[in-house]
This record gives structure tokens, C-alpha cells and sequence, in this order.
């Protein structure tokens, strides 16, 4: 338990960025073989997390901590994301105009902000890996391709067009227009259930 | 723009907290396997998880065209993402972006303030002065 809060602790100093920055965050530590969830299994929780109403990042974590530890756990799990930035959104607030310009200050967001620039990019390639693709994307098989290393050919990976096709009109019409993201979600939903169906 | 202190940022953290964790708790007590046999639940799975990649590509893409300035920094993003495809642990990349980013922040100083230098002694000497241009850029790296 002390080891989930802690950890939970250690992805909110972390998580600058937005709730998206715990993605890659959770994979490393608790998707993967031998490990907590399969990646179809996070995709799903992540999915939930998304529907329910709240911050994603905050719902991911207390879903994760409540199958963990139950109802403790999705509280040590929440409690745990919310602390540190609690504590520096505070220190935040009474130094933001002293300390703003110094060069510590903005080196530190300067380069938090690229680099969760590159996990978010990274979550979007783990998505495409449960969603247009039937599975994840095989980069040790296209890194021996493109050097001619003659791969073994990868079982189960496929393209989804149905999911191509959700996830095309998701990203425009999210772009575009001012579409509600519940709305995007719901159609989904109910577009990946007729699908099924066919 | 001090509100009610402390107390007000705890309260209002339980606040946007609070009402998502119960309907959470009750979501993952009633559906704990995560894992639908049903083939419509698992269809409509499918066409969450496609949606949410696309929602993460347009935060994705905003993020890219408000922050990514140069090529050095499109370069780092870059080699960030081959690190965390190659399964490196995130929490690592993000504190190496620390220093790194303060390095860059010290440099990019450096080279606005030579460059107002330079253009000052510029217009004083009424001709360009690309020697010393040449040097603060080279002595840097």
C-alpha cells in the first residue's frame, strides 16, 4: 500500500503536462507481460477513465489504485496523484513572480514541456497500437526492416479500418469543431458497436 | 489573486476530486474485469480506445505548434520518443529534461544577449560585426 501511494507520489511530480502524461508513466511500470494489465486491459481502463466525468489522469489513477487495493487503494492511488501538486501548485502561487524569470526556473519547463511532448506522442503510437492496428506496433520488427536484418514475420498484427475511420473523424472533428468530447466518445462507442455487429 | 489561502486549495482539490472517485469506485467494483465477453461491449471498446487516440493526437498536435520552435528542439522530442520506444523509463527522460532544458535556456540567453551586443556595437561601428557573432555561437557549443 505504502508502495502504491509512493509511487502514485512519484507520477505527480512527474505528470507535467496534463492527465495524458500518466499513460506512458503507467505503462512502463504496470502494463507488459508479467505485470498488472495486458495493453487491450489498460486501453479498457483508460477508455472508462475517459467516459467517467473528471480529469482523466485523476480517474486512471483511481481506477488503477482501486484494483490494486480496493477502496484504499483508489484513495492512497488519488490522494497520492493529487499531493505534490497540491504542495508545488501552492509554492507556485506565492513565488510565481519572484522565481518566473529565473533561468533554473524556465529551463526546468522548457524541457519538461518537450520531453511531454515526445510521451504524449508516445501515447498516441501506444493507442494506434489498440486501436487502427490490431495490436501493438512491432518496433523491434520494422527497426530490422528498415536495416534489411530479414525479420520474422510478426503473428496478429493487422490494420483496422474501423478503427482508422473513428479515430480520423475523432481527431478532425475535435480540431475543427467545437463538438463536446462526451459527445465524440458516446458516438464512438455506439459507431464501434455497429461495427462490431457487421 | 489569493482566493482563501491553503485551505481553499485543499477544499477545492477535494472538490473536483471527490464526485469523479466515487463514480469511479463504483464503476471498477461492478466491472473489475476490464475484459467484456459481449461482442457489442467489446466493439464499443474498440471505438472508444480509436477515439481517444484521436483525442490524444489533437492535444498532441497543439501541444507541437504552440512549443516546438527549431529544429534542436524538434530533435530532442525526437529522441525522446525513440527513447521511450525503446521502453526507457519515462520518469527518467522527463528528469533529464531538467538540466537539459536549463542548459538550452542558458544558451538561447546567451546568444539574445550577444546578438543585442553585437547589434548595438553594430550600429555604433555603422557596419556588421560577424567575428564575434561566429564566436559566441561557437563558444557555446
Amino acid at each position: 500500500m505504502t508502495h502504491l501511494f509512493l509511487t502514485f507520489v512519484k507520477y505527480g511530480l512527474l505528470c507535467f503536462g496534463g492527465g495524458y502524461m500518466l499513460i506512458p508513466l503507467l505503462l512502463s511500470d504496470f502494463v507488459g507481460e508479467g505485470k498488472v494489465f495486458t495493453s487491450e486491459e489498460f486501453g479498457n481502463l483508460v477508455s472508462i477513465a475517459q467516459v467517467t466525468p473528471g480529469p482523466v489522469g485523476i480517474n486512471t489513477a483511481t481506477y488503477v489504485g482501486y484494483l490494486q487495493g480496493a477502496f484504499l487503494g483508489a484513495l492512497l492511488a488519488t490522494f497520492g496523484l493529487v499531493v505534490p501538486s497540491l504542495i508545488l501548485g501552492s509554492a507556485a502561487v506565492t513565488g510565481i513572480n519572484r522565481w518566473k524569470d529565473t533561468f533554473a526556473v524556465r529551463g526546468i519547463l522548457r524541457g519538461t514541456r518537450l520531453a511531454s511532448i515526445a510521451m504524449i506522442l508516445f501515447a498516441v503510437t501506444v493507442f494506434w497500437g489498440m486501436s487502427i492496428f490490431t495490436a501493438s506496433i512491432p518496433w523491434n520488427y520494422l527497426i530490422k526492416w528498415v536495416t534489411f536484418q530479414h525479420p520474422e514475420a510478426v503473428q496478429g498484427f493487422g490494420f483496422s479500418w474501423e478503427g482508422c475511420l473513428i479515430c480520423v473523424v475523432c481527431f478532425l472533428l475535435m480540431l475543427k469543431t467545437k463538438v463536446p468530447t462526451t459527445v465524440l466518445i458516446l458516438g464512438s462507442a455506439a459507431a464501434g458497436a455497429v461495427f462490431a455487429l457487421i | 489573486m489569493k482566493v482563501a489561502g491553503y485551505l481553499g486549495a485543499v477544499c477545492a482539490v477535494i472538490g473536483a476530486v471527490f464526485p469523479s472517485f466515487t463514480v469511479i469506485v463504483i464503476i471498477a467494483a461492478f466491472f473489475p474485469h476490464l475484459q467484456p465477453g459481449n461482442k457489442i461491449l467489446l466493439g464499443a471498446f474498440a471505438g472508444v480506445r480509436a477515439c481517444i487516440a484521436g483525442l490524444i493526437m489533437v492535444t498532441a498536435y497543439r501541444m507541437l505548434k504552440r512549443s516546438v520552435k527549431n529544429v534542436l528542439e524538434a530533435a530532442f522530442i525526437i529522441l525522446c520518443l525513440v527513447l521511450l520506444i525503446s521502453r526507457v523509463n519515462p520518469a527518467f527522460i522527463i528528469i533529464g529534461a531538467m538540466p537539459l532544458g536549463c542548459l538550452y535556456v542558458a544558451w538561447t540567453d546567451r546568444r539574445l544577449k550577444n546578438a543585442e551586443k553585437n547589434l548595438v556595437s553594430a550600429s555604433n561601428a555603422n557596419g556588421p560585426n560577424e567575428e564575434s557573432t561566429a564566436e559566441g555561437k561557437g563558444g557555446e557549443k
